[in-house]
């Protein structure tokens, strides 16, 4: 590949545009320097990123490439906010960033179309997203080898946190189907898992959200817009789970399916960590129906719930929107305005303590050591408080017996019952929780 | 040098830790007289712990499910443990089960007897992979992609703290094997520890960036050098009227 791209520099006369020798920029096909539309220059490092493709899969993401010659920057790309140069498209499973210059203020450099990253789809060592059966026998679930091609249950779920496919098929959704719409065809009929690649989160340190792995998603949801639609042309009810990430999946697969009638479809969210506003016009829409009680997130849920928290209003209007919904949508947004004042109350008392535990729950990012002793501090303080502040840091553990977004189900008193079988007491569910962090335990 | 230190510092994928079984508190259950003890980890792995395992009463049908088949099951034990070294790569699962028998057991009808323990063991694999590998019969494996056992001969007994548990795995091609233990613990329920390598993510369970396979087996190996059964003493009489015991 390496070789066919110094040739094709040598053929452009073309070099060192931005970066450095290693990062240098060439013309990306021979009929691709202006000949018809922009020219089209391509990073030569990003010739690695073909490595492991094969040869027919690489020539359709080339032909696709060069579309943007005409393409590149239209109704079709996302922009990039920041930069008005820069914008992205999705072809295929691979996504493309690239920078669009009328004029570059240097003689060698020359106007046109410059892609400077490829994001080339990719997905957890065997499992493939799509769709999968999942069975129960013997009072074993288990996952079918082979993807389906369309859903054949009545009952089918979209995964969010997970670590694997092996967990979120067998362990994770299959309670809160049985929660959600207490089915008893679940266990003898077993249900459909539209499996969405999970957010990678390695030493327990960083939540990637599927939103920032844009390419997986888009495949995902290009599935999952196959086997709505397949599914309504046989007329074939089904009852949806959505868990955490899995509300991005679906908002995707909406947007595609343009506004195909979805009707013999339910929806049921579950700890969402998309804006409920963003993803109910979509529903109303392909005419889905929804749960009665639409979303169900556990209380101390913060990894959900800061997603939902300044979007009450948006989603009662929503769900005001759709016939039966009226009185929900009022106790949504009560939710939603309740957590905001919790929300101000937790960051005034800990920084009244000289705490970081405001910062530390509303941000993305991980607590220092400093914060979360100082946390520990003022939750053995108060005892009633300990149990709130312990989901809080759960919210960011890697230890699913206690991290609420895995329990959607549960009311706080639910929670810490479970918790408390889970780690011996309720002062050590606080441990095991700062325990994860420290030790990655 | 420098690499042994930092392996030190941070964990080396080489070298996954799971649970420390040795620091483990014992967990003793009591099921209708029948003692089990084993040594019972915190659950480390990415879901919730649901099946919180305590005494029960063995015969009490109604904390059973049906399986479509007709039987009984209960799962009473469900934990999963994360192998850390560097990274997160993989761990093992572990659900305890107990089959029961409960309608149309002929007169003579015994697990503690080797003839009708295989057949239910083969029966339990053909209903939960025979299906996915398009086994038309007991007995035929079918084309798909699992390989479990379908005659006595592929199960293993191993007498492990003076208990005859009877080892099998199931598994995809290329993917980690299921790796069961079987034992009878009255004349109609047969216990199942089912053990679950695992890779997460986009770890590869043989992939040489680990140890995942050897940890992972090595562990199971360990949980099961820690498990005891003592049979109650009903239980001791049923096994003495078997006429070819396990």
């Amino acid at each position: 590949m390496s070789a066919q791209f110094k040739q094709l520099a040598e053929n452009s006369g073309f070099s060192k545009v931005l970066g450095n020798e290693a990062s240098q920029f060439i013309l990306f096909d021979k009929d691709t320097d202006g000949r018809s539309g922009r020219r089209l220059y391509i990073n030569g490092a990003l010739a690695s990123k073909f490595t492991g493709m094969s040869p027919t899969a690489a020539e359709t993401v080339f032909a696709k490439i060069k579309q943007l010659k005409a393409t590149a920057g239209g109704m079709g790309s996302f922009s990039n906010l920041h930069n008005a140069m820069e914008h992205m498209t999705v072809i295929g499973s691979v996504g493309i960033r690239y920078k669009i210059f009328q004029w570059t203020g240097h003689q060698g450099h020359k106007a046109g179309v410059y892609v400077t990253d490829l994001d080339v789809g990719s997905f957890g060592g065997d499992s493939k997203p799509g769709l999968y059966k999942v069975s129960k026998n013997k009072g074993l679930w288990e996952v079918d080898q082979a993807p389906a091609t369309s859903i054949s249950t009545t009952q089918a779920a979209i995964n969010g946190l997970c670590e694997g496919l092996e967990h979120a098929g067998t362990t994770v959704l299959p309670d809160m189907l049985a929660s959600s719409f207490n089915s008893p065809n679940l266990s003898s009929e077993g249900y459909t898992l539209c499996y969405n690649p999970p957010s990678l989160y390695r030493t327990g340190q960083v939540w990637r959200t599927p939103s920032q792995k844009k390419t997986n998603k888009r495949v995902v949801a290009a599935h999952l817009k196959d086997a709505l639609i397949d599914a309504q042309t046989r007329q074939q009810k089904v009852e949806w789970v959505i868990h955490s990430d899995g509300a991005h999946v679906l908002h995707d697969a909406l947007q595609m399916a343009a506004s195909r009638d979805l009707s013999c479809h339910t929806v049921m969210f579950l700890a969402p960590m998309a804006k409920l506003s963003t993803v109910l016009p979509l529903v109303r829409r392909s005419n889905i129906s929804l749960h009665k009680d639409v979303m169900k997130t556990q209380s101390d849920d913060w990894r959900s719930k800061s997603m939902q928290m300044w979007d009450g209003r948006n989603a009662e209007r929503e769900l005001s929107k759709i016939p039966g919904f009226e009185a929900r949508g009022a106790v949504i947004r009560g939710q939603a305005r309740d957590d905001i004042h919790k929300a101000g109350e937790h960051l005034i008392s800990s920084a009244a303590a000289g705490l970081g535990a405001g910062s530390f729950f509303l941000s993305p990012i991980m607590p220092t050591s400093v914060a979360l002793a100082g946390m520990a501090w003022g939750g053995y303080g108060a005892y009633q408080k300990a149990k709130s502040l312990r989901n809080m840091v759960a919210n960011k553990s890697t230890s699913a017996g206690l991290n609420p977004h895995m329990h959607p189900f549960k009311s706080k008193t639910e929670m810490d019952v479970h918790a408390k079988r889970h780690s011996g007491s309720t002062m050590k569910t606080f441990v095991d929780a700062a325990r994860a962090y420290v030790t990655k335990a | 040098m420098m690499v042994w230190i930092v392996d030190k510092l941070l964990g080396s994928d080489l070298e996954l830790k799971g649970p420390e079984l040795s620091k483990a508190p014992w967990l003793q259950l009591d099921l209708s007289g029948t003692k089990l003890r084993y040594r019972d980890p915190r659950h480390t792995a990415m879901f919730p712990a649901k099946a919180f395992a305590y005494d029960m009463d063995l015969y009490d049908a109604e904390s059973y499910e049906r399986d479509t088949d007709g039987d009984l099951v209960k799962l009473f034990y469900l934990k999963g443990w994360a192998f850390i070294g560097r990274n997160r790569p993989g761990g093992v699962d572990l659900a305890g089960r107990i089959l029961l028998r409960d309608k149309n057991i002929p007169a003579d009808f015994n697990y503690f007897d080797r003839r009708h323990f295989d057949s239910a063991v083969l029966f339990f694999c053909h209903s939960v992979w025979g299906r996915q590998n398009n086994s038309e019969r007991l007995g035929d494996l079918g084309t798909g992609f699992f390989k479990y056992p379908i005659g006595s001969s592929e199960l293993l007994f191993l007498n492990i703290n003076n208990v005859k548990w009877c080892y099998f795995t199931a598994q995809a091609r290329g993917k980690p094997p299921r790796m069961l233990y079987a034992t009878p613990i009255t004349a109609h329920h047969i216990l199942v520890l089912d053990f679950k390598p695992m890779a997460y993510l986009d770890w590869d369970f043989y992939s040489p960036d680990s140890n995942l396979e050897d940890a992972t087996h090595q562990f199971v190996k360990e949980f099961m050098d820690n498990f005891y059964v003592e049979l109650s003493d009903e239980a001791k009489a049923q096994r003495a009227t078997a006429k070819d015991p396990i």
